[in-house]
């Protein structure tokens, strides 16, 4: 596919202008200040990576295998935390305050911090269950207030019709890209207001995948969204912004628009045109 | 030219290739015949010394009538509380090592540790609670054999329980975390959940292993004639009844080791094959 189809078929806002004209630019929700990482081994995987993520738009991570668009995801909920040795310098702020700082409590942020990861990881349990089990953790609630919350999860996640009068099977016996739906459903079922999608469709048939899309442009509106993607087509067609990220450095941050149709740097152009990655 | 050359390597290929299939279906025939005969020796003797007296009354004197009543509960007494101390300890310590201090120097000690522990003899196990149970109460004692039981059940129920917990996939701690899910509630919600047939089946597998042993038992449980329900005194267990009987001069004494055997042979099958049925369903 060349440029030309590629930007025809994307729907974006942002028109000329590097991060957008400002009548159509969000409140910043995410800042990225001088963030490094590094690994256990020693191997620095992101190098002073700075950016803006806007309020209820979705910012696309493309690059490379390897370049650390995934990691950079990951420590916008610190998932990181999981795994001791792996360290962090630089500040996020999620609305003004930094979630890299010690005492910030891991559980809140990652209430307001949601995501869904590249394989569809329901809980052994049914599909009420993995919807209420993530409610149930902050909030104290009777069971017809419960009905209604899985019930509007499951609708804003565009799955309820296809789940309705099996609510109560397993999670398990759902097809690939249900299983992801109903694991973005019980994401944005706590409330969040950020929410990090680590190759959501990667895993999935064509078909899921666009119907995941539709989601995600579907879910804009209300969350600040946060995408890492393959695939570029697919970065064009779902985000207003995008992130072009490479051997650890963030090389381009412009709206999607831009970086797809002009990019400034030589190592995007030559990304995004498939000479490399 | 060519394809003679070609023949020839075919041919020979052909040949190599029967040879070791004969071997292998002479050794699996071997394997069979042996478990064959064991078992149709047990079926022909065990059976026809099998009556209601087995199941009903307790060890005789040669020429009175009697059975294994006392045996059989003794077994089963000392297998239930040897599991019910092992198991929760197991699960608790295989959980420690995977969950929280995986990685760690220590974990990989008391791994190791374990793995050793799993592979002891069991008689070593016997002679080490014989020390610290037995000497002290000045005789054999059910709680002694309990014990024993228990250190030998104990690391198999938690390398099953590590193995288990090392198949959940790593993915589904990541997606509990990222709900914001405490350690604990993650453990208890989602990673037993996933965990538990298998779990089970260790566990399962642990009573089949523990119910036929005789080593650990000669000197902790120890040996009785008598009904004992109580955990002080020596209280008989199939296996190490089948021993004594066994060297009986007395026919019927003989024949009532016969039956023992039939009866301890069968239900570790039946505990095996049930703990083959739940695995299997897991995946």
């Amino acid at each position: 596919m060349n440029m030309t189809d590629m930007n025809s078929q994307s729907v974006i806002q942002n028109r000329g202008g590097s991060f957008g004209p400002a009548d159509l630019e969000m409140p910043v929700k995410v800042e990225v200040k001088n963030l490094d990482f590094t690994y256990q081994n020693g191997h620095r995987v992101l190098k002073n990576v700075n950016m803006k993520i806007r309020d209820k738009t979705v910012t696309a991570f493309i690059g490379p295998s390897g370049c650390g668009k995934s990691t950079l995801l990951r420590t916008f909920n610190r998932m990181y935390d999981l795994y001791p040795g792996q360290k962090v310098e630089g500040e996020i702020l999620l609305d003004g305050k930094n979630i890299l700082a010690k005492d910030v409590d891991l559980n809140n942020l990652r209430a307001k911090v949601g995501m869904v990861f590249q394989k569809p990881t329901p809980f052994p349990m049914s599909i009420y269950e993995n919807i209420a089990f993530g409610i149930r953790l902050y909030e104290k609630i009777s069971k017809s207030e419960m009905n209604d919350r899985v019930e509007a999860a499951l609708t804003e996640a565009a799955l309820w019709n296809e789940v309705k009068d099996k609510i109560n099977q397993s999670g398990l016996g759902l097809s690939g890209g249900q299983q992801q739906r109903l694991c973005i459903a019980r994401a944005i079922a706590v409330k969040p207001s950020v929410l990090l999608l680590d190759e959501p469709a990667s895993a999935l048939d064509p078909i899921s995948t666009a119907k995941i899309e539709e989601l995600i442009e579907s879910l804009r509106s209300q969350y600040c969204i946060a995408i890492v993607t393959h695939n570029m087509q697919q970065a064009a067609r779902t985000s207003q912004y995008t992130a072009f990220m490479y051997l650890g450095e963030l090389v381009e941050f412009d709206s999607t628009d831009k970086l797809f149709s002009a990019p400034s740097q030589q190592r995007t152009s030559d990304y995004i045109t498939g000479r490399f990655g | 030219m060519e394809n003679t050359i070609r023949q020839n390597i075919m041919s020979r290929r052909y040949a190599r290739n029967r040879l070791m299939m004969t071997l292998s279906v002479i050794a699996a025939g071997l394997g069979m015949f042996f478990l064959a005969v064991i078992l149709g020796t047990l079926l022909y003797r065990g059976v026809s010394a099998l009556s209601l007296d087995v199941f009903t009354m307790t060890i005789p004197a040669e020429g009175s009538r009697g059975g294994l009543l006392n045996a059989i509960y003794g077994t089963v007494m000392v297998t239930f509380f040897a599991i019910l101390i092992a198991a929760p300890i197991g699960i608790l310590a295989g959980t420690f090592l995977v969950e929280y201090a995986n990685g760690s120097k220590l974990a990989e000690v008391a791994k190791f540790i374990n793995d050793i522990l799993l592979s002891a003899p069991s008689i070593i196990i016997g002679v080490f609670v014989y020390g610290a149970i037995v000497v002290p109460m000045r005789g054999n004692s059910a709680i002694a054999g309990i014990a024993a039981l228990a250190l030998i059940a104990l690391p198999v129920v938690n390398r099953t329980t590590q193995d288990m917990l090392l198949l959940v996939p790593n993915a589904l701690r990541e997606a509990t975390a990222a709900l914001g899910a405490p350690r604990w509630k993650a453990m208890t919600h989602v990673i037993y959940r996933s965990a538990w047939t298998g779990i089970l089946t260790g566990i399962l597998l642990a009573v089949a292993r523990i119910s036929g042993e005789t080593a650990p038992l000669l000197f902790t449980a120890g040996y009785s004639k008598f009904m004992n329900a109580g955990f002080t005194g020596p209280i008989a267990t199939l296996p190490v009844a089948i021993n004594t009987l066994a060297a009986d001069p007395g026919e019927d004494l003989k024949q009532l080791a016969w039956a023992g055997a039939l009866i301890i042979t069968v239900a570790i099958l039946a505990i095996n094959i049930l703990a083959r049925l739940m695995g299997g369903r897991r995946q």
